[in-house]
């Protein structure tokens, strides 16, 4: 372990020698303090801290990321290129120790920026949201961290006119007693105008007394949302809720059983959320490092810079092949397969979440952590130091 | 190689560019005077437009399509935060290219805007598909007849129509903002202030000089309300509109006038809260004669006809409840004449009572005493407006209800169970009403100076 430590600390001794981590702080800054001045957001103040959630930090990601790519690429390729690489290998180190080493030596250059990014930006935000802008909607819809709860699968996701259809939603631990549970929901009308349904609410346990009622005009396709007193969540920690279609002009509200309906209940603040967010972007770029420096072992550096982008872009794209997927042209079939290859190593989003206030859980960053940096940059690790073993580094010039 | 063979390749393209430099400018004038979109060269472009049309040359369109794509899917998602951003973006990749301004605009202002519950929240948006169309979309494409059609329609069919159950919101809101450009219906042209001209030409993107000639040809227009900015745009697209754009151009000028006529005059009285959109009588022969005009330019078009026919039905009683008796009598005369039919073989006051009440089979006390009550009430609160005309029509109107009701009732038995109360009596009643729901003391001494008529 000491000469991966060694390795580790050379490649990062390079990159501060080689002014890299000035330029790529210079670069950070200037996206996360630039990128807000010039993108247009909705015209609320929700939006403006959304579009700055999103953009600048998915303008960080996106700048480390490039930057992981070529320098990890470089990291052996260059060195083979140079012939410096004869210096380590005619040393008691090993491919795999040397693959290590340039791996924590760029992750240790990529903490570093992102902490310092990360702080910047949320020192931003804070300035961005002083006095009244941090109105209590902002705080309670994105400057937080909030479970998303589906309700249990339910037979009939449509309510006809006139009726009530019952969901339930089993919450993973109790609610916090100050918090409103909030219920967000969307659905079709089968009407093709769209003008506002009545419908309405009625939460809490059907035998109770106190049960609480609320009636809505709410648009269809559009997303509402709707405070709940968290006191109505049973001591089994259930909700039920009751939707009514009261509309006077006979129709039926569809809801999709995937995203139609679902309960956000408090679940930790949004400090601890955006670090999370920022442990999972660590992940990710531990993911692009061990791409780049196995195709960095494998290929001449503009083969393997090549090679990996296309294999981080397809990371990245991967999840839009669905939308693709789901076409009906000639091309499906590849959208399929191309979609089911990417899948294990398609990127995962915690930006998303983060800007709507969604959960990034432990759970979540760990399981990404164990899947994108043990298991793939494992398998990244073995492949590129049993082609490394293999490689003819003597050959002349 | 010969050493001379450089330096002469270079003159000759040197030769070549010059050229090149001096056919251009014919070439622009050529695409101007055919109104080809693509003719008017961009300037002061911004430079991040001005890179992407250059440096990302084809690969454009491939971003256009991922960032389409990301649009796309964010909407179904209910994600909207973003969308401004990315038409803003798709739209600069392809500047030029109309259709897609038009998409972008159309989607914010209808697709997204009706998916909120909040009247602000869709305005919003409403706003941001106008201003995406004619602070952006117009700059690029300035001779596209369809881009300035696709801006007008969001005027003349979202703010200006009722569609959308929120029309009244955005008309309130786009009247709020039109107050603070200039004072009552429209700019003083003659002495605008360069501030005033300014703000008209840089962020509404009107120009008072254009808006005085569309004044002087369809007006006065009450350029508070959408139907005038519905025209202006049209106006605005017509030297570059051709064949069936023409045509739907043309269409978009008489219909939003004819809408006008029925409903583009605001009455608008802060104090009391009142925001009421009326007819405009000053521009009813000019709205008939762009009807007829209409009517001359397209003798086969089947549709022309009967909103014509529609137009001059609501004409009469329109001018009917605003006591201009001898203008809905002319009218009612032309309906005769052009459109035969029994329904119009009657004099002025009988007609006007059965369009008013032919919803009814057979009216009865209930609903004749409501007519007469409410119409009286009209006449009451327009007098305590300041607005004479119109009260004296609404008035003209419930006398002529409660004659038509209780010519059928002349014995005393029929009165007794079935008759009306003398309207002096429901006038007083009226004006009591009406004075518990004002709010300025001018309003109630306009009406306490008013006796009971």
């Amino acid at each position: 372990m000491k000469r991966v430590w060694a390795i580790a600390g050379i490649a990062v001794r390079n990159a501060v020698r080689s002014r890299v981590v000035v330029v790529m702080l210079g670069l950070l800054l200037l996206a996360i303090v630039g990128l807000p001045l010039t993108i247009k957001s909705d015209g609320t103040v929700s939006g403006e801290v959304q579009v700055l959630l999103r953009y600048t930090l998915g303008a960080v990601t996106i700048l480390l990321s490039l930057a992981t790519l070529w320098a990890g690429c470089a990291a052996v390729a260059m060195e083979v290129q140079d012939r410096q690489i004869h210096l380590v290998m005619t040393k008691p180190v090993r491919a795999g120790e040397l693959w290590l080493g340039k791996w924590v030596g760029l992750m240790t250059f990529n903490a570093g920026l992102l902490v310092v990014a990360g702080a910047v930006t949320y020192g931003l935000l804070l300035w961005n949201l002083r006095g009244e802008r941090a109105n209590p909607q902002v705080r309670e819809e994105i400057l937080v961290a909030r479970r998303v709860v589906r309700p249990e699968p339910s037979p009939v996701y449509s309510i006809p006119p006139g009726r009530a259809v019952r969901f339930t939603f089993r919450l993973p631990q109790t609610p916090v007693a100050d918090r409103p549970l909030i219920l967000r929901y969307r659905f079709a009308s089968s009407l093709t105008d769209k003008n506002p349904v009545a419908c309405v609410f009625v939460a809490g346990a059907p035998a109770r007394a106190d049960r609480w009622q609320q009636q809505q005009f709410s648009a269809p396709g559009g997303v509402h949302t709707l405070a709940i007193p968290p006191a109505l969540v049973g001591a089994d920690r259930t909700l039920t809720v009751d939707i009514g279609n009261i509309h006077p002009v006979p129709l039926t509200m569809v809801f999709d059983p995937r995203d139609g309906l679902a309960v956000l209940s408090y679940a930790g603040t949004f400090a601890g959320n955006f670090a999370r967010t920022l442990a999972v972007v660590w992940c990710g770029l531990g993911f692009f490092a061990a791409v780049a420096v196995t195709m960095g072992s494998l290929f001449s550096l503009p083969v393997a810079a090549l090679v990996a982008g296309e294999v981080v872009l397809l990371a990245h794209i991967g999840a839009s092949l669905r939308t693709l997927a789901g076409d009906e042209s000639w091309l499906r079939g590849v959208y399929v397969v191309l979609y089911w290859l990417t899948k294990p190593w398609q990127m995962p989003d915690p930006l998303a979440k983060l800007a709507t206030g969604e959960l990034v859980s432990w759970g979540w960053l760990g399981a990404v952590g164990l899947w994108q940096v043990l298991v793939c940059g494992g398998v990244l690790a073995a492949v590129g130091t049993w082609f490394f073993n293999r490689r003819e580094l003597g050959l002349p010039a | 190689m010969s050493r001379l063979t450089p330096g002469v390749l270079l003159v000759v393209a040197v030769l070549a560019f010059g050229q090149v430099a001096r056919r251009q400018e014919p070439l622009v004038q050529a695409r101007r005077d055919f109104h080809i979109a693509k003719g008017e060269p961009l300037e002061n472009t911004p430079p991040l437009v001005a890179f992407t049309t250059v440096a990302l040359g084809g690969f454009r369109g491939i971003i256009a399509d991922l960032l389409w794509l990301r649009s796309t899917q964010l909407q179904q998602e209910g994600k909207y935060f973003e969308l401004v951003q990315l038409a803003d973006w798709i739209t600069k990749l392809e500047p030029r290219f109309a259709p897609v301004w038009a998409f972008h605009g159309w989607n914010l202002a209808y697709n997204v805007s009706v998916l909120f519950d909040d009247p602000a929240d869709r305005w919003r948006w409403v706003r941001h598909g106008i201003m995406l169309l004619r602070d952006e979309g117009l700059r690029y494409n300035p001779g596209d007849a369809n881009l300035y059609r696709e801006l007008g329609w969001i005027f003349q069919n979202k703010l200006a129509g009722n569609a959308d159950q929120m029309n009244a919101y955005y008309k309130r809101w786009w009247a709020e903002e039109m107050a603070t450009l200039f004072d009552g219906p429209r700019p003083d042209y003659a002495h605008l202030t360069p501030a005033q001209a300014d703000r008209l030409r840089t962020v509404y993107k009107l120009d008072p000089v254009i808006m005085a000639q569309v004044d002087q040809k369809y007006g006065p227009l009450d350029w508070r309300l959408p139907q005038a900015h519905a025209i202006y745009w049209a106006w605005r697209g017509k030297p570059y509109a051709r064949g069936f754009e023409a045509l739907q151009n043309d269409r978009m000028i008489f219909q939003s006038l004819a809408d006008a006529a029925l409903a583009g005059a605001l009455f608008s009285n802060p104090a009391e809260d009142v925001f009421i959109p009326g007819p405009n009588l000053a521009i009813f022969a000019k709205a008939r004669r762009a009807y007829e005009e209409a009517l001359a330019a397209q003798p086969d078009d089947k549709s022309i006809p009967a909103a014509h026919r529609n137009f001059l039905k609501t004409a009469v009683i329109i001018l009917y409840t605003h006591h201009r008796l001898a203008e809905a009598r002319d009218v009612l005369a032309d309906l005769r004449q052009r459109y035969p039919a029994p329904e119009f073989e009657c004099d002025l006051d009988t007609y006007v009572y059965r369009q008013l009440t032919s919803f009814l089979s057979d009216m009865g006390q209930r609903e004749a005493l409501n007519m007469v009550s409410g119409a009286l009430q009209q006449s009451w609160f327009w007098l305590a407006m300041g607005e004479d005309e119109r009260a004296q029509g609404y008035r003209q109107l419930a006398q002529t209800v409660w004659q038509q009701y209780m010519k059928t009732r002349t014995d005393p038995e029929a009165i007794q169970r079935s008759g009306l109360p003398p309207l002096d009596q429901l006038s007083v009643q009226a004006r009591e009403a009406v004075r518990a729901t004002l709010q300025t003391v001018a309003a109630r001494q306009r009406l306490a100076g008013q006796t009971a008529q």
